[in-house]
């Protein structure tokens, strides 16, 4: 990683805690969505058939 | 064609303690006023997908709420994508099982995601793995295609590593990112 965008980010996770220290920022919900992928997972046992797969791709991809 | 440069970024405004969001100014064309932008990064659901997040961005009405029904005319679209994907990263160094999701069910942002992932292969695989997932529907026996009760295709979304040999005419249903290791 790049030392300039390291610091940058680390710039943006001192601001999160600085600004909720100074009670600037003090929402952390987020606003609701039609997320597409949601809507296709409709049941337990298919949001688990997802997450294997998803857990097995990225697993595969690290190993490359 | 967007070109992801993370050295040239738009500085934030606000910041969520816990990472969900975050809000900076986009300078537009035509000396119009600036606009202020929103990233969310929402938790997709607790108990059934668990570290599986969603990422939506545009500008925000007086609700603070995304509108994309605001029309924008960005004076640096890269440096708009680059604020966005330093973001993410941010977010996933701090939440590093998660797995970051763009919903690709509009055409327009389906393609813009897909060349902006093709054009940037070789920046963006220092940070990230990235996935792409289609929807798929069975094809049974007797020639018909598996159906929900309501006789509507039963869809099944599947994910697989990014093809970058996919062209815009087969674009994903949904883009994902995870943060590669020692990123």
């Amino acid at each position: 990683m790049k030392k300039s965008i390291q610091n940058k980010i680390e710039q943006i996770k001192q601001l999160a805690r600085t600004q909720h220290l100074a009670g600037k920022i003090v929402s952390a919900e987020v606003s609701g969505n039609e997320d597409s992928l949601l809507k296709a997972i409709r049941n337990k046992e298919e949001a688990s058939v997802f997450m294997a797969e998803l857990d097995a791709v990225i697993n595969v991809s690290k190993g490359k | 064609m967007i070109r992801i440069n993370l050295d040239e970024t738009y500085a934030p405004i606000g910041v969520a303690e816990n990472l969900s969001f975050i809000t900076f100014d986009s300078p537009q064309r035509n000396g119009a006023a600036d606009v202020l932008l929103k990233i969310e990064i929402k938790h997709l659901e607790d108990q059934l997908l668990p570290n599986v997040y969603n990422l939506s961005f545009g500008p925000i009405d007086e609700d603070g709420e995304i509108n994309d029904s605001i029309r924008c005319h960005h004076e640096n679209v890269n440096k708009v994508f680059s604020t966005i994907i330093l973001f993410s990263l941010t977010f996933l160094q701090t939440h590093r099982h998660a797995t970051i999701g763009l919903d690709g069910s509009d055409d327009g942002r389906a393609y813009l995601y897909h060349r902006m992932f093709i054009t940037n292969r070789e920046y963006l695989c220092q940070f990230f793995i990235s996935l792409g997932v289609d929807w798929y529907v069975r094809l049974l026996r007797n020639g018909t295609v598996e159906a929900d009760t309501s006789g509507n295709p039963f869809f099944k979304p599947k994910p697989e590593p990014f093809d970058y040999n996919r062209s815009t005419r087969d674009l994903y249903r949904y883009y994902m990112s995870h943060l590669i290791p020692g990123a």
